[in-house]
């Protein structure tokens, strides 16, 4: 918020309560960030890393660290060094598969959401996130996968927009692809599901009258 | 698309274009956000007109499904107006940073394939609040035969500097909230990607 004052004070209040506790160490670590001195807060937490070397909050204030400089390749190594010992932290994962993305690394961050799919995979927000990203990587494969895992985040969520939007435009890209035709029989065609998505789609915008339009023709493009 | 010759254009920006370009910085100040250029181009005088810009994403910008669904839309609500896509936003998380990186090329590449002009518009973060008489972005154009992206200075803000004093007025007083992104309209279809109350709220601004 900016209010580095009201920090300041109640970091004051809480190290005079409590004189030796790394949580409050932490604060302290964390209002050095905020005034951006970086390399005081980096010299803190490596401080607190000495004497508590299994730390995982402070250890991912470095990678904060990292990312505000826009280092993402120290981050995303030190992000794997934490995934090493903490194999099963979500917010590891879900943090090195964005760092993967911002450079990229589509087939790293799948790797990191197919993790995070077998540590939960009723939650459709993986699914949906790890079929964006192998749509991004736009090979055959790759689409069939996002095709797949776009109709699992709409099984598991039936109202995520995104996902149905995500659905079509795959089948879409995979049923006006020359290179597929004539390809293996599947058991659902592209065209079946297109003309289901697109009757969702306009389903979802009846009500809504400027979008509608924009978006009856947005349907008729790309076929 | 056919062979351009490369001649330095003027770019003008509308107070609507500009004022959702900071009311999106302002509204998720510690994420990456963009956004499309829409107007129009006028090539006897050799100037682009930015008349309004529509906000993208706040997350998960390098991912392409939902960018290629908001451009398909984007161009059908443009044409629609009688403008056409002439650039593309984009502000990074880092306060210090304005430099163009890969995703940022390919995507100002892409929206240029289609277009007769294109540019890429970089927000400075450090000068959003802070710089009444100086636009607060850097604007870069494809050079055609080198395909670079240089920093081009020929830009200006339509309405001058009283404009822009009152668009940092308007993020103060906290506008920015109500402002609406294709990332908000996905959460909720409901909500309107082209900011009707947002582009009346500056329009009548400009009256004052």
């Amino acid at each position: 918020m900016g209010d580095h004052h009201t920090a300041e004070a109640c970091y004051k209040a809480l190290h005079h309560k409590f004189p030796g506790s790394t949580r409050v160490k932490r604060l302290e670590g964390l209002l050095l960030e905020a005034k951006e001195e970086y390399d005081d807060a980096l010299a803190l937490y490596t401080d607190i890393l000495e004497k508590e070397p299994t730390n995982l909050l402070i250890a991912k204030r470095r990678v904060t660290i990292q990312k505000a400089r826009g280092e993402t390749v120290a981050a995303i190594t030190e992000l794997i060094k934490i995934l090493e010992i903490y194999m099963t932290d979500i917010e590891s994962w879900n943090e090195l598969a964005d760092l993967y993305i911002s450079e990229h690394s589509y087939e790293k961050a799948a790797f990191c959401l197919e993790e995070l799919i077998l540590a939960n995979p009723h939650n459709y927000l993986n699914h949906q996130r790890y079929a964006e990203v192998c749509y991004s990587q736009g090979t055959v494969d790759s689409l069939n996968a996002s095709r797949k895992h776009f109709s699992t985040a709409l099984k598991l969520n039936p109202g995520s927009l995104r996902s149905l939007y995500g659905l079509h435009q795959t089948v879409l890209h995979l049923s006006t692809n020359p290179k597929l035709k004539g390809k293996r029989e599947e058991k659902v065609k592209n065209e079946d599901i297109l003309s289901w998505t697109s009757s969702q789609l306009q389903h979802k915008y009846q009500d809504i009258h400027r979008c509608s339009k924009i978006v009856e023709q947005y349907l008729k493009t790309g076929k | 698309s056919s062979t351009r010759v490369y001649i330095m254009m003027h770019y003008s920006v509308s107070a609507k274009a500009y004022g959702k370009i900071i009311f999106h910085c302002a509204k998720y100040p510690h994420r990456a956000v963009n956004g499309v250029l829409i107007g129009t181009i006028s090539k006897k005088d050799n100037s682009v007109q930015v008349q309004d810009c529509v906000p993208l994403f706040h997350a998960k910008l390098d991912l392409t499904p939902m960018l290629e669904v908001a451009l398909t839309q984007v161009e059908i609500y443009a044409i629609s107006k009688g403008l056409s896509i002439v650039g593309y936003y984009h502000a990074k998380p880092q306060l210090d940073d304005s430099s163009l990186t890969d995703t940022i090329k390919s995507i100002g590449s892409k929206i240029s394939q289609n277009s007769d002009v294109s540019c890429v518009l970089m927000v400075d973060n450090r000068k959003i609040l802070t710089s009444h008489n100086e636009l607060a972005v850097k604007m870069f154009i494809n050079q055609e035969q080198t395909n670079q992206w240089k920093e081009q200075r020929n830009i200006s803000l339509m309405g001058g500097d009283p404009v822009m004093s009152l668009l940092i007025k308007a993020v103060e007083n906290g506008i920015f909230q109500k402002l609406i992104d294709f990332d908000n309209h996905l959460d909720c279809v409901d909500a309107d990607w082209t900011n009707p109350s947002i582009n009346k709220f500056i329009e009548e601004l400009k009256e004052q």
